[in-house]
């Protein structure tokens, strides 16, 4: 079981790294965008993964913030690229 | 029953790695922005959520209250945050792919 997390854990490391080259080498900006939520959803479960192999659940907090974050994020951001302003 | 519980855990931590996987991979192979976004938009959100049910099955109390908070968050917010996307892909006349390029049986399409 432990083993299987460690494994687990460096492999969503190599997945963000994946999704890190993705946003530098996007082809338009909304993949861009894309490829930054992408992001940020692998780094959610990473922390919700590290979370239940140290048996500590307050690392599940950040997990929720950054969720709540990214979300307002990729919203904010396709609001603006697609019609110019975030409101209205 | 601990034992039903970790072979479970393992299930899902497996299932949640692919599926990432596959939604990462999404971003990379798919012809165009509308397509790269369907396959994300399913994948890290599903994914997220065997994890989370996989801490779920670990933790103790206030464990299972965040983990439980963070899944429906999740499937609440993955179908918005993604139809924003497109409609901002759609306003900025981002090109749609065809399907026209010849396949080996020779038609199009």
């Amino acid at each position: 079981m432990d083993t299987l997390i460690d494994v687990a854990l460096v492999w969503l490391v190599v997945l963000l790294g994946v999704c890190a080259v993705r946003v530098v080498s996007a082809r338009s900006t909304v993949s861009r965008i894309l490829a930054l939520e992408t992001l940020v959803l692998v780094l959610i479960g990473l922390l919700v993964l590290f979370s239940a192999s140290r048996n500590v659940s307050y690392f599940l907090d950040a997990a929720f913030m950054l969720a709540i974050l990214g979300f307002v994020a990729t919203l904010a951001a396709a609001r603006w690229w697609g019609r110019g302003r975030v409101f209205g | 029953m601990d034992a039903v519980l970790s072979v479970a855990a393992v299930i899902l931590v497996v299932l949640g790695l692919l599926v990432l996987t596959i939604a990462v991979l999404g971003i990379y192979r798919m012809p165009d922005v509308y397509m790269e976004i369907q396959a994300t938009a399913k994948g890290a959100a599903l994914g997220i959520v065997a994890l989370a049910l996989a801490a779920l099955l670990l933790g103790d109390g206030p464990t299972i209250a965040r983990a439980i908070l963070i899944v429906v968050f999740l499937l609440i917010t993955a179908p918005l945050s993604s139809h924003a996307l497109v409609r901002a892909a759609y306003r900025d006349d981002e090109p749609m792919y065809r399907g026209d390029e010849e396949d080996a049986s020779g038609s199009s399409g």
